[in-house]
């Protein structure tokens, strides 16, 4: 026997091997995408400053979709967008309508938002913070309706487009956010150290097709899309980080995740040249992960969903309210009144809320997504529970509030307190929020076949 | 009067108190650049874990040149190369040579260094200490250090000769993928939650546009050692990549990088080529910002002052420290000790002082401080305590003779306050009145400079 026909006898028995695991296909995935730019000047979300709709485009607002299906054809579908956040009415109407369509279930699906803050409002979203009229309210509505209609078209899109794939992971680094509760902004150019916690990831799943084409690139950073705050439609910097990758990667489409970014800011901010900046800084980070090894993913795909019930702190009383809004203006004066009408009619306010949590695993990449504006410390844990390679996906299937750490909690402001007023929420979170979401976060995972280190 | 006669006088009446003011009585700028790639394979500085010569070139190493002349014809010139430093030996033969061809003296020129850790090797001090080079690298480095410091003075005249109208603007961006590399543990980075500092985000940029509104040079600097690459192919590591990326966006322009005061900064994670790059256009997107945004324009004023200050060693070693030193280490410490201690069998007697270079440069309104050595971070965060947070801070510049530790540096010890003095070949450590040394004769030249203090 001569060595080169061992050597094919080997490379014969290793494929065979592969085939007998995977059956004759590894992964497929298909990709698709559609503009949501609205075509109206339809009232911004994010900002409750702004005092007029729309005025124009910097550039297109666009969902993408990739669908994902593993050797024994196990399924996914993520979708990313340059939208504010998926309220839980519309990211429920749009699971029910996909799982009927194609029969994936709520584990099978995530559906993020870049939180990007020059988005359009999206109907029953933060309401109390903008001075809309009727009249804006029936634009939201119509286009709330349509987006979600795109939302639908577009995994039908991407289950069309599958086509054989390898999939490979890794992470980069890259550091324009900055911990927006711990150091003051207006002070950043004089500081010599800038306080955490930060995670400075930027995670990349890149999707090759057999024909070695570069199909997509998914990736994602925790850092709010708060660089712009003015009329003009944008993704913000990751709509300029996707521009920046597709036009270095001609025929691929970029997929922009959000990750935990809820106290995390872009700092310095406000001018359209900061926001191409970290958009190029961004798409640089991802082009160096593309360049070097990544981790081939084995094409196995499990998937795992719960909604934890998260609680409330003690709930406000008629008289609590009552004060509040004698004692306030603006959104918390509306917040007051609204919350207040309900306590006078009996209403029970609710003592928790369903969190979405869920949890997929790619080969053994792991992958947790939360729903909420999660602040940077779930991240960190999350990488210390489940090991540093972890992605962590927030702003997905729901944006309900703002989910502090339990320290974020206990030293209040704005993201441990009165951003619940913003979203129209009851109270305050109880302390129990960081141990329930972890402990969720591991049983879905390990549901997922994500072990522990 | 026909209405184009009118107009032509209008135009006239409009155009000529414009160019009595920004062409006649305005800045000019000349600009000249030329490659440095060594032609032969030889000894990379910056590692003394390199074991072989080059092997190939990444991109070319490039000297670039900006000479500045103001209103009253007064002149600058700043020249940024792609070299690990302008050390002592030629730098003061090249500022002695460029001065006696154009009229300029040491306060008018700056020589700065990128510091890239993949160019050659120049003949210095600690030459046989470091590097194992055989007799035959140790020519070749002798043979391009004098072509090296022949072409400096050459691209000096080339950009004296190209001098333009222009008009200067100026301005710092930020960017943060340098780290404190002595404060935070780089095995561990991607699990540490916060970076440790002192830090100086800064990427100070100057925009030299001409009269016919091209850009026609972008001056910029970071204080990050270029030391992401570290293997046998040519390249000025991260400056490099930036400088390619300004120049591509900007056809026909001159990316000129300066180093600032980077002793202890490193751009981390590092090693590898797309991670070089990966900063070459972070650094380049954050100049891109800052040229897009409102710059502070610079009136045309220049004026330049320098001081070589004495800054002290401490304490000598003696013959018997330096026989306790040969036998206890291996390595560069080893081959330190022999040396010094064959200097003091051979009679010498170790300098306590060494010339220090300080400069300062006032481009307008915009305060320019330059220093020599691996100046480390808290000296640029002092300086702009003192002279204001949008000061640009050069190091690097006009000598290279070691680190420039704080006193917090020095006393805590470690590569940049103590070993660091070895591996330059350097007897001793500093004294422990650098920093106060250092700081005052900056305030002192910044305010010959006419840079008032706020």
């Amino acid at each position: 026997m001569k060595i080169t026909s061992v050597c094919k006898l080997f490379l014969v028995f290793f494929i065979s091997a592969n085939t007998l695991l995977y059956g004759q296909n590894g992964w497929k995935a298909g990709v698709a995408r559609t503009v949501i730019t609205p075509k109206e000047n339809i009232w911004m979300a994010g900002y409750a400053s702004r005092t007029k709709p729309a005025e124009g485009a910097m550039h297109d607002l666009w969902a993408k979709a990739v669908v994902l299906q593993d050797a024994k054809g196990n399924q996914s579908l993520l979708v990313t967008s340059d939208i504010l956040g998926f309220p839980k009415d519309v990211s429920d109407y749009i699971r029910e309508q996909i799982r009927k369509k194609h029969g994936l279930s709520k584990a099978q699906i995530i559906l993020n938002s870049s939180h990007t803050h020059s988005g359009p409002v999206l109907n029953q979203a933060l309401e109390d913070i903008y001075p809309i009229t009727p009249e804006q309210q029936k634009k939201i509505d119509a286009y709330t309706k349509g987006m979600a209609e795109d939302v639908i078209r577009l995994a039908d899109a991407a289950i069309r487009n599958l086509e054989p794939v390898t999939l490979q992971a890794a992470n980069g680094v890259t550091r324009f956010q900055v911990n927006r509760r711990n150091n003051p902004a207006n002070m950043l150019t004089r500081l010599p150290e800038l306080k955490g916690p930060n995670d400075y990831a930027v995670p990349v799943i890149k999707v090759t097709n057999a024909k070695g084409e570069l199909k997509a690139i998914i990736f994602g950073y925790a850092c709010h899309p708060t660089v712009l705050d003015g009329y003009q439609w944008s993704g913000d910097y990751p709509g300029f980080a996707q521009l920046a990758l597709e036009k270095n990667h001609p025929g691929a489409t970029a997929l922009f995740f959000q990750g935990a970014a809820g106290d995390q800011n872009p700092l310095p901010r406000h001018t359209v040249p900061l926001a191409k900046q970290y958009g190029m800084e961004l798409a640089a980070a991802v082009d160096r992960v593309l360049e070097e090894d990544m981790k081939t993913l084995l094409p196995e795909l499990a998937t795992s969903y719960a909604e934890a019930d998260l609680k409330f702190a003690k709930l406000p009383t008629e008289a609590d309210l009552k004060k509040t809004y004698d004692s306030s203006s603006g959104y918390i004066k509306k917040w007051a009144e609204r919350i207040g009408q309900k306590v006078k009619n009996k209403e029970a306010l609710p003592s928790s809320y369903p969190f979405p949590v869920q949890a997929w695993r790619l080969g053994d990449q792991a992958l947790i997504n939360l729903g909420g504006e999660v602040t940077i410390e779930y991240s960190i844990k999350l990488k210390k529970i489940f090991g540093v390679d972890t992605f962590v996906m927030a702003y997905s299937n729901d944006v309900m509030g703002y989910i502090p750490s339990l320290t974020v909690l206990r030293e209040g402001g704005y993201e441990g307190e009165t951003s619940q007023m913003v979203y129209g929420l009851p109270t305050v979170w109880e302390p129990s929020v960081e141990s329930v979401i972890l402990e969720t976060a591991i049983k879905v995972g390990q549901e997922a076949g994500i072990p522990l280190p | 009067m026909r209405p184009t006669s009118f107009m032509i006088v209008l135009v006239g009446l409009l155009i000529f108190p414009a160019l009595s003011v920004s062409a006649q009585k305005g800045w000019k700028a000349g600009v000249a650049r030329t490659a440095i790639t060594p032609k032969e394979h030889m000894w990379m500085a910056g590692f003394a874990a390199r074991n072989k010569p080059s092997e190939g070139t990444l991109h070319e190493l490039w000297l670039k040149a900006l000479a500045l002349e103001d209103q009253n014809g007064y002149r600058s010139i700043l020249i940024t190369g792609d070299v690990i430093g302008f050390f002592k030996n030629i730098s003061d033969e090249i500022r002695d040579e460029i001065g006696k061809k154009h009229g300029l003296n040491r306060a008018q020129i700056i020589l700065n260094s990128s510091h890239t850790h993949s160019g050659p090797v120049l003949d210095n001090a600690s030459l046989d200490i470091i590097y194992p080079m055989a007799p035959e690298q140790r020519e070749q480095v002798m043979a391009y250090t004098a072509y090296f410091r022949n072409e400096v003075i050459a691209i000096a005249g080339k950009a004296l000769e190209n001098l333009e109208p222009v008009s200067l603007e100026a301005m710092n961006g930020v960017t943060r993928f340098q780290v404190n590399r002595r404060n935070n543990d780089v095995s561990t980075l991607t699990r540490v939650p916060e970076i440790k500092g002192p830090q100086d985000y800064a990427v100070p940029v100057i925009r030299v546009t001409s009269a016919h509104n091209t850009l026609k040079a972008i001056v910029f600097g970071y204080a990050c050692h270029p030391t992401v690459l570290s293997g046998y192919q040519w390249s000025g590591d991260y400056p490099g990549f930036a400088q390619i990326a300004l120049e591509n966006n900007h056809p026909g322009t001159i990316a000129m990088f300066f180093q600032g005061a980077g002793g202890d900064q490193n751009a981390l994670p590092r090693n590898t080529v797309p991670l070089a790059r990966q900063y070459g256009n972070e650094l380049a997107a954050a100049v891109e910002r800052v040229l897009e945004e409102e710059m502070r324009p610079l009136s045309p004023v220049l004026s330049a002052a320098y001081h070589e200050v004495d800054i002290a060693f401490s304490k000598a070693p003696d013959k018997a420290d330096l026989q306790k030193a040969v036998s206890a280490n291996t390595g560069y410490m080893r081959v330190w000790a022999e040396q010094m201690l064959k200097k003091l069998e051979q009679g010498v007697t170790f300098p306590t002082v060494y010339p220090y270079p300080v400069q300062a440069w006032k481009i307008g309104e915009q305060p320019l401080l330059a220093l020599g050595g691996e100046l480390t971070i808290e000296y640029s965060i002092k300086l702009k305590k003192i002279f204001g947070t949008e000061t640009f801070i050069m190091g690097y510049s006009n000598d290279v003779m070691s680190y420039i530790p704080t006193l917090t540096i020095l006393q805590e010890g470690g590569y940049e306050g103590n070993t660091a003095q070895m591996a330059f070949g350097l007897h001793t450590t500093w004294a422990p009145s650098i920093e106060s040394t250092i700081i005052n004769t900056a305030i002192k030249t910044g305010q010959e400079a006419g840079i008032t203090l706020p």
